[in-house]
Order: structure tokens, then sequence, then C-alpha cells
């Protein structure tokens, strides 16, 4: 890794296990400030197991996860979106029952601080007024996902890509500082990927946010990845640029099946 | 899709997320309220006026258990008890202690909106039917307990509460009450619907639909039930007050499992929104008046069948429209509604 940036997560010695499965084991990684950090790896391999102990979803069993100075192992979830943790969700995760426009606002819901009084006084109280701020910086969401024609459809009548979409822009109105995304394209076409791929590196380039991505479709990840890590079984095998990650022994026998095994 | 009526712009975000849009509307709405407020009392005779009471009552009640079922997501089946709660709390507080309903109400639903934070507690801990079961055992042990109560509740005998009075002005009329349960019930409405287009109703239904994706939005979805099974139990208590100072006493048994049951049909045929709660209500209040006073026409016109056998498949009607509702509109009236509403808007254009 060539140049020295600021360690934004620092990931040490991570082990997870349900009941006699071993899902990740002593992995360690740094994901370096305003960097797109890609986790690779076969099916089961670890990937989303990973990015749920970041955000508070699983326990690890051992080791630390470090954000911001603080400790995120035995955190609860949402006290870890505190802390500008935005997180796009493998499949469809979205509220279906609310338009996209409410979907979207409920990404902003730690930016309000207004109390349940206040909302019941909507007209007489600060509520009004902050929803209308806020509401400015989802229309900007909006405009830049392109889901203008969307905005007042319910998400659960939504076509897949859009939903995705959807899902994408509700961890934007967070605000984030660490976007989590877990296979951002999976089941897409190639125009679609080609969408979410120019999103994310907007984002990226505009906001500087730090990104850690799960995602299966190599091209993407060579392209738009910093670093990348490889998990197999739970375990880190490489750590790297991805010039070093598709020359790595390793990673090919993990891919492609050992050479010994082939012959 | 919402779709608005041709030809209008917003140019604002609030009037883009105002629950009145148009002018029309505005028009319809003021037709409402005079429809509500001066022509209903001009017209109406003492027996539809307490029909309308008893509608105003339920819609308050209905509309909190719509915050939990409809809006969060959570079965409760102790709503008729939380009622029981707040109708006792008031009257005990009138009766016993010579309070004025101004301060016996407020206490009434606070003291049920609490009891249902007690309630909600444990329940919420564990997930979707076993919430519904939770519920359930609440609603007996808090009838076993005023059916104890001694002297407080007066067991079976039923107890009194006292009049609602404002100076020397007594609402002992259904007319003066007609005017106090319609406001208070217009106002509901109008508060409920502010609640749910703010951060407090949107962190419900993201519950609702995916507890797991708004864990992770920072929503503290724990947080989010015990609020809403409270405000849930604060509407209860309102409309149990109110019933209690209507009916001027009150029994064990005006507040049963079925009540519970019949206001969850309610919001079943009504549909998951504010408009579903009105809906429903209206519709199967009036359906029981189809009913009361069909059930003895059809009685007398088909003398063999019986009385007893008439009424009783008069009853069966109304789990039928609750079956066939779940079966060809499960999103209930208020969908159906905009859809009625968007087919006009875009006629005579297919799309």
């Amino acid at each position: 890794m060539g140049q020295e940036k600021e360690v934004a997560v620092k990931v040490r010695n991570v082990s997870l296990a349900f009941g006699g499965v071993r899902a990740l084991t002593d992995v360690s990684f740094d994901v370096r400030k305003g960097e797109i950090l890609a986790i690779i790896g076969p099916n089961g391999a670890g990937k989303t197991s990973m990015l749920n102990c970041i955000n508070g979803f699983y326990r690890p069993v051992s080791g630390s996860i470090t954000y911001k100075d603080q400790e995120l192992v035995g955190k609860n979830t949402y006290d870890i979106a505190r802390l500008s943790v935005a997180r796009v969700f493998q499949g469809i995760q979205t509220y279906g029952g609310m338009t996209t426009l409410e979907n979207l606002m409920t990404g902003m819901h730690l930016k309000l601080n207004y109390g349940v009084l206040a909302a019941y006084f909507y007209f007489w109280s600060k509520a009004k007024k902050e929803e209308m701020e806020k509401r400015r910086k989802i229309e900007e969401i909006i405009d830049f996902l392109e889901i203008k024609h969307i905005r007042k459809s319910y998400v659960g009548e939504l076509a897949y890509g859009l939903r995705k979409r959807v899902d994408f822009g509700r961890a934007l109105a967070m605000e984030p500082d660490l976007l989590l995304l877990d296979e951002p394209m999976a089941g897409m076409n190639l125009e679609e990927k080609e969408d979410m791929t120019r999103f994310i590196l907007d984002v990226h380039e505009e906001k500087k946010t730090t990104m850690v991505l799960v995602e299966h479709d190599m091209g993407v990840v060579m392209d738009i990845a910093d670093h990348i890590v490889v998990l197999d079984f739970g375990k880190k095998i490489a750590d790297g640029t991805p010039e070093e990650i598709s020359r790595d022994p390793l990673v090919i026998a993990a891919y492609l099946g050992e050479e010994e095994k082939v012959r | 899709m919402y779709k608005k009526p041709c030809g209008v712009f917003d140019e604002s975000y609030e009037q883009d997320s105002a629950l009145v849009r148009t002018g029309y509307r505005w028009s319809m709405l003021v037709l409402l309220l005079a429809i509500l407020f001066v022509a209903i009392p001009l017209l109406a005779g003492n027996y539809v006026l307490d029909v309308l009471n008893n509608i105003a009552i339920t819609l308050i009640a209905a509309l909190g258990l719509q915050i939990v079922i409809g809006f969060t997501g959570q079965i409760s089946l102790g709503h008729a008890a939380f009622m029981a709660v707040g109708a006792y709390t008031s009257a005990m507080l009138s009766t016993h202690l010579g309070l004025s309903f101004w301060i016996a109400m407020p206490l009434a639903a606070l003291t049920a909106g609490l009891l249902g934070i007690v309630i909600a507690m444990p329940a919420l801990r564990i997930r979707g039917f076993y919430v519904a079961v939770t519920t359930l055992a609440a609603h007996y042990v808090i009838m076993w307990v005023i059916l104890h109560g001694g002297d407080l509740t007066k067991g079976i005998s039923g107890l009194t509460a006292g009049e609602i009075t404002i100076g020397s002005f007594v609402f002992d009329t259904e007319l003066k009450f007609y005017f106090l349960v319609m406001s208070l019930a217009a106002l509901a409405v109008f508060f409920t619907s502010n609640v749910m287009r703010t951060k407090i109703g949107r962190a419900m239904i993201a519950v609702r639909d995916n507890d797991l994706a708004a864990g992770f939005m920072g929503i503290n979805v724990f947080r989010t039930k015990v609020v809403s099974f409270f405000l849930s139990s604060l509407y209860a208590g309102v409309a149990g007050s109110l019933l209690a100072h209507y009916q001027g006493i009150i029994t064990v048994d005006q507040f049963t499992l079925m009540d519970s049951i019949w206001i969850l049909a309610m919001l079943v045929v009504g549909g998951a929104t504010i408009t579903g709660v009105i809906m429903g209500v209206v519709f199967f209040k009036l359906l029981s008046q189809v009913v009361l006073f069909g059930g003895p026409l059809v009685g007398s016109m088909f003398p063999s069948f019986g009385g007893s056998a008439v009424s009783a498949g008069m009853q069966i009607l109304f789990g039928v429209v609750v079956i066939l509702f779940l079966i060809f509109e499960p999103r209930g009236l208020s969908h159906r509604w905009q859809i009625t509403l968007s087919t006009f808007r875009l006629w005579p254009f297919p799309h």
C-alpha cells in the first residue's frame, strides 16, 4: 500500500462464530480514510458477516473494531448509525409501505431532533421547520440518483433496480462518513450496474466518503476499489491493491481451485 | 402511486407535504365540517346523535390501535383493556375524589399510556404472534384487577362517573356531548396525521416494514415500539374516559376481548392509513345499525327462522365482511378509495 493515509476503521483479530461454525477467524485490516475498500471472496467467505460486525448487528466473539476512536464491538446498531455509518443492503431491505421520498427521509432520522410532542404540534413547533430544511437535501439526493419520477411511488411497487437505488439514496440521506455497501449491484443488468457504479464514484469524488464494498462482479471491483481484502472460509488470505490481488497465487487458488488439485 | 389531479403543481415543500392539497379539497373539508358541526346537530335526532357519539369514541380508540397495528405492525389484543383502564381511572377520579372531567380525562389517558408502556416492555422483547398473546394475557390481568377492585371499582355492579361540566354548563344531552366528542375525534385525526408525516411516524412504519434496516438507520426499534404502545394506550384511555362519562356508569363487561377484536376488524376493513380508520369505523358502526334494524325485519319476514337464529346470522355477517375484505381487498377501503380517485384523475387516458 503506497500512500499512507489516516486509518478510518481499524479491524483487529475479529473472530465470529455461530455455534460451531466459524464465520470469521482472526481477521485484521485497516480501512483508510476516503478510500474504497472492497471485500471479496467466494460464497460463504464471511464478507457480509464482516460488514454486520462493523454495523454492530453481529457481535464478534473476540477482536476489536475501532472507528472515530470508539470501540464498535458491543455497541447497538442504532448507536453505530449515530457515528454516521450507513449501510446499503444485499437484496431488498427498503420500506415497502412508504414512498421513495419517505424512505429517504427515514435515512434522515438521526438528523431530526424534535420529539413526539413537537410531532403532534407539527405546525406550531420546530418539527415542520426541520422537516422542510431536510427536504431540500433529500431532493438533492433524489435529483442525483435520477429517481424524480418515482418520488411519490410506494417503494413496494417499484422494480428491483429502482428499489436498490432507493436503498442507496436512503444510505446517502444519513450523510455518512463511512458507507458500507453489501453487493449493491447484485442481480442488475449491465446498464444498471454502470449507473450504480457511476453513483458510487460520484459520491466518493464529491464527499470523500470512506466506503467498504462487498461485490462479486470482479470487473467493477478491480475498476473502482483502491484497496482489496480477500476472505476465504472466514480467513483473510490477501490484502493489497487491485494489481497485487489479481496476481496473488492464494487468491487465484481460492477462486479457481489449487493447481495441484487441478492437475 | 399517488396521483395529483391534473394541473395541480406544488411550488414549495410545504405545499408538497400538505395534508389538504387543493382548493377543491379545502372546500370539501369545510363542507364536511359544516355537515358535522352545523347540519347534523340541527337535523339529527337523539338516536342518530347517540350512534354518532359512539362512532366518534370508537374512532379515537381505533386511531390508537392503528398506531400499534397499522403503523408499527405489532398485533395488540389488549386495546379494550386499555380503554377500561382509562374509563375506570376517570370514573374513580370523578366519583371518589370529585375531580372534574377535564383533570380526570388527561390523568386517565396518562395512566392507560403508562400501563401500556409497562405491558409493552416484556411484550416487545418478543415478536409477532407472541406480542398478541402477551397483550391478550394483559387483557385478562387488567380485567381481573378491575373485577376484584372492591369499593374502588365496585366489581361487577358498575361504577358511576360524574357529568362533564364547564362552569355551570353541563354536557347532559346527546347533542351537547356530540359537540365534545366529535371535536375531540376531529382533533385526534388531525394530530395523528401530523405525527404520521414526521420522523416519529416514519420510524414506526420503518419498524413495521423492515425492523432490521430500521436499526441500521439509527432507529431505536425497541423505543419506537414502546412509544407506539404508549400513544396507542393514551388514545384508548381518552376513549375509555369519554365512554365512562358519556354513559354515566361503566361495567366490566363493556370491555371484552371481542371489543378489541372488533376494532381490529375495523382496521382490517379500513386499511393501514388514517383515512382507513375513519372508513373502517364508520363502515362497521353503520353495518351494526343495519344488523340492528335488519335482524328483526328479516325475522318478521321469515318467522320460521326464529329470532335467535336471525340475530346469530346477522352476527355472522360481520365475520363474512371481514373475510371478504381479506380475500378481495386486503389493503382495505382506503386503498380502494385511492384507486378510485386515481382512476378518475387519469380518465379518459389509460396511463
